[in-house]
């Protein structure tokens, strides 16, 4: 319970009578205080400075050379060491000092520099002008002005917004300037038509890399997907359809384009797909090496609603099963079945054909023509008899 | 049109073609018959028996008439070629045989068989056959054979139809078939280099070995009038004579405007030297008489020289017919009667097919190796058989096959 007024002022009275002494300029000199315990007197200037001295550990004192109490000019005297029992106490006549209530401001610029202010509280209004905001969370807010990392490029930084939280910009882009002038842009402006534009002031390394781990997933609702070089559009586009089909295009509809597929030495292949299995199966196989050849997994069909031709500047040939079947040569002579008559061979047609060569007709019954042909010789001299030696 | 086999060995080579029941064809048949083993280079058959007769091998001497006993020229006393002056002149080529036949027909297989009497076993089984003793219940569904106790009926034996035999012994087979072949064709034409030998023989009835498949030939030859000598191309009517020969063919040794064809194209000794017993291909008509006569020197040889057609024709003849597959089984008892089925284990009758046979029958040696008639295990020479076959009809279902198919 807090002692009464008058105590107080008594305790306040009384104390210096009984233990001061001719104090001795410049030297610190241990009285003691009755009820309340021990203080240091120094002699400064002619005036006189207490410290008071505790036998409670656990009590500190900010600095050195003054404590909770207050202090009086020369002449004054010190009429309590406790804080609380100070006169005027409730009146805010110290304007030098800013008040916990928040009732007055700061009267000029504060320098806080190499400290830490470890909780501002709410910050309802803040002119950030420079230095560092760093491990900051932002709940919500609207930045006017650029939101700039720092120019010289030293730092490291990072902007973390909580979950579910937006970046929400209005004409503005984000813009990455990693180094001077090099920039990855990303914009968005009337109806959201948006873009992420990079740029190498110097030349032209400014790749753009889409690493995820899942789907990059490209979904036009009722347009293509154009691909440009350059900012030109000559017509190259991916169309993903209505349905389960997609198409790759070129070709901007004036002019015919050219869709060029492109492999180092190896194939190019087609594959199709049973999800139920799941199973890929590689249908087509175009090899793009110097042999270039055309590998089918399954039947086959070509099936044209017009000619087909087949135009080759050498030899012509057809193969089943990796045994030539037909070749046309550069003479317009065509062989059949690997036909390779050894002496003088200028037919139109020729065949190698054992026993059955040729056959003609129209249905069982009808206008059959065939041509059998077939030889045997004895196989061995069991069979006949030698010529007489 | 018909065949007088005067050739004892032959040396039979089939070919069948498969073809569907029923079906008209029509086309021509080629058959081109040479000797030679892989195109060897050699005298031809009959020079290389008279420069070899002391060697020739018994098998090939006895294989047919040229060697009848009795008209020496070959070291052991047989008869053997003579002399054509043709050594060294590597004409085995010439030793060839080719043939066009017209082949037309088809085979009917729809009727079915014929049988004689009521079938004494059948859906019920094999306790008929027991009944008849022709096999023996086992048990359990289980029958032997009356004739061969270690044969079990199969069970196509134990379904089949089996019908008693015919005759006084019961042992005949009563089965017909109604299936029939109807193929025929002509011999267009057939040409070959040994329409020389003794086209007269039968007169000293030698006939030798040459078939005597008659072909009418019809010969013009140029006049020697006036007439004649402005148009090189001008012929007498023409004599008709039919010929039991193997056919020597046209032969040309002039062009159309009458000049000889000469050296480039045969044959023929250089001028000076000896030209032996060769007389060229070209010279085609017999001797006055065809007749063998002593060559003076032991042996035998032509009434006359102006013979060139000697060569070696090795097929002695070709059959062409239908034929399916056909065959009945039949089983006996212990008093000799026999019952025969169709159906039963081992028999067989195909119905859907037939095959068309091509059987060439090329002339052979025998092989007793002695004067008396032996059968044919080898064919004389190595020769080389191209057939070709060009139907025309209602199928292009053909098969070809060294063997009958099944």
């Amino acid at each position: 319970m807090p002692s009464s007024k008058e105590k107080r002022a008594q305790r306040h009275q009384s104390q210096p009578k009984q233990n001061i002494a001719k104090a001795n300029t410049r030297a610190k000199v241990t009285e003691k205080v009755a009820g309340s315990g021990y203080r240091e007197v120094q002699h400064i200037g002619g005036r006189k400075f207490y410290t008071p001295l505790s036998n409670d550990p656990n009590l500190t004192f900010g600095g050195s050379s003054s404590g909770g109490v207050g202090s009086t000019g020369g002449g004054s005297s010190i009429s309590t060491n406790q804080h609380e029992n100070l006169y005027g106490l409730a009146s805010d006549n110290h304007t030098q000092y800013v008040l916990v209530d928040g009732t007055r401001a700061f009267g000029g610029n504060w320098t806080n520099a190499g400290r830490t202010v470890a909780d501002l509280g709410i910050i309802t209004t803040v002119d950030i002008n420079g230095g560092t905001i760093d491990g900051v969370t932002i709940g919500s807010g609207t930045i006017n002005g650029d939101l700039t990392w720092s120019s010289d490029q030293t730092g490291v930084s990072s902007l973390t917004l909580a979950n579910s939280k937006n970046i929400d910009l209005t004409t503005g882009n984000i813009t990455f300037t990693p180094t001077a002038n090099d920039t990855l842009i990303i914009s968005s402006t009337t109806h959201g038509a948006s873009e992420i534009a990079t740029t190498d002031a110097s030349g032209s390394n400014a790749s753009l890399t889409l690493d995820v781990d899942g789907d990059i997933i490209l979904d036009p609702h009722t347009g293509d997907v154009k691909l440009l070089k350059a900012g030109s559009w000559y017509g190259a586009k991916l169309i993903p359809n209505d349905d389960n089909t997609f198409t790759i295009h070129s070709g901007d509809g004036a002019d015919e384009g050219t869709l060029t597929l492109r492999a180092e030495g190896g194939s190019i292949s087609m594959a199709s797909y049973d999800a139920s299995g799941p199973t890929e199966t590689t249908r087509f196989r175009f090899n793009v090496d110097s042999t270039p050849e055309i590998d089918v997994t399954g039947n086959f069909t070509i099936d044209g609603s017009a000619d087909i031709t087949l135009d080759s500047v050498g030899q012509t040939y057809i193969k089943t099963n990796g045994n030539l079947v037909f070749q046309a040569d550069t003479s317009g002579h065509i062989y059949l079945h690997n036909h390779n008559i050894a002496l003088y061979n200028d037919y139109g047609i020729t065949m190698k054909k054992s026993v059955y060569h040729f056959h003609s007709g129209k249905a069982d019954f009808e206008e059959n023509h065939s041509v059998l042909a077939y030889y045997f010789t004895p196989s061995s001299t069991n069979d006949y008899e030698a010529y007489p030696s | 049109m018909g065949v007088r086999n005067t050739s004892y060995q032959v040396e039979q080579v089939k070919r069948y073609i498969k073809i569907p029941d029923r079906r008209l064809i029509s086309g021509l048949l080629h058959v081109s018959v040479v000797n030679h083993d892989a195109n060897d280079a050699q005298d031809d058959f009959v020079q290389q028996c008279y420069d070899k007769r002391a060697s020739v091998s018994p098998t090939i001497k006895y294989s047919n008439s040229f060697t009848k006993s009795g008209e020496s020229t070959f070291a052991d006393g047989n008869q053997g070629f003579l002399d054509r002056g043709r050594d060294g002149m590597k004409h085995s080529f010439a030793d060839y045989d080719c043939f066009l036949f017209y082949v037309a027909g088809g085979m009917s297989l729809s009727g079915g068989i014929q049988t004689y009497g009521s079938p004494i076993s059948g859906v019920s089984g094999g306790s008929n056959l027991v009944s008849n003793s022709f096999a023996t219940n086992e048990g359990g569904g289980t029958y032997r054979w009356a004739e061969a106790p270690n044969d079990l009926l199969t069970p196509a034996d134990i379904s089949a139809n089996w019908f008693l035999g015919t005759g006084s012994g019961y042992d005949v087979d009563p089965i017909g078939d109604f299936c029939s072949h109807f193929v025929k064709y002509h011999l267009i034409s057939r040409i070959n280099n040994a329409s020389g030998h003794g086209q007269l023989n039968f007169a000293q009835g030698t006939p030798m070995f040459y078939k005597t498949k008659p072909i009418q030939r019809r010969t013009y030859t140029v006049g020697g009038s006036a007439i004649d000598a402005r148009d090189a191309n001008y012929a007498d009517t023409s004599t008709h004579t039919a010929e039991n020969i193997l056919s020597h063919g046209m032969y040309d040794t002039k062009d159309t405007l009458g000049n000889d064809l000469g050296r480039p194209s045969y044959a023929q000794h250089s001028s000076g030297a000896s030209s032996g017993n060769f007389v060229k291909i070209a010279e085609t008509s017999a001797g006055s008489d065809g007749q063998w006569v002593s060559d003076g020197a032991g042996g035998l040889t032509y009434a006359t020289s102006n013979e060139g057609n000697t060569y070696f024709s090795p097929v002695d003849g070709i059959k062409i017919y239908g034929s399916h597959r056909f065959q009945t089984v039949g089983r006996q008892r212990n008093d000799g009667r026999k019952i025969y089925s169709i159906t039963g284990n081992g028999a067989y009758h195909e119905q859907n097919f037939w095959s068309l046979v091509i059987d060439v029958g090329l002339r052979g040696n025998n092989s007793s190796g002695s004067s008396s008639e032996g059968s044919s295990d080898k064919a004389i020479m190595r020769n080389q058989v191209n057939v070709s076959f060009q139907p025309f009809g209602e199928t292009g279902d053909f098969d070809v096959s060294d063997t009958m198919q099944s």
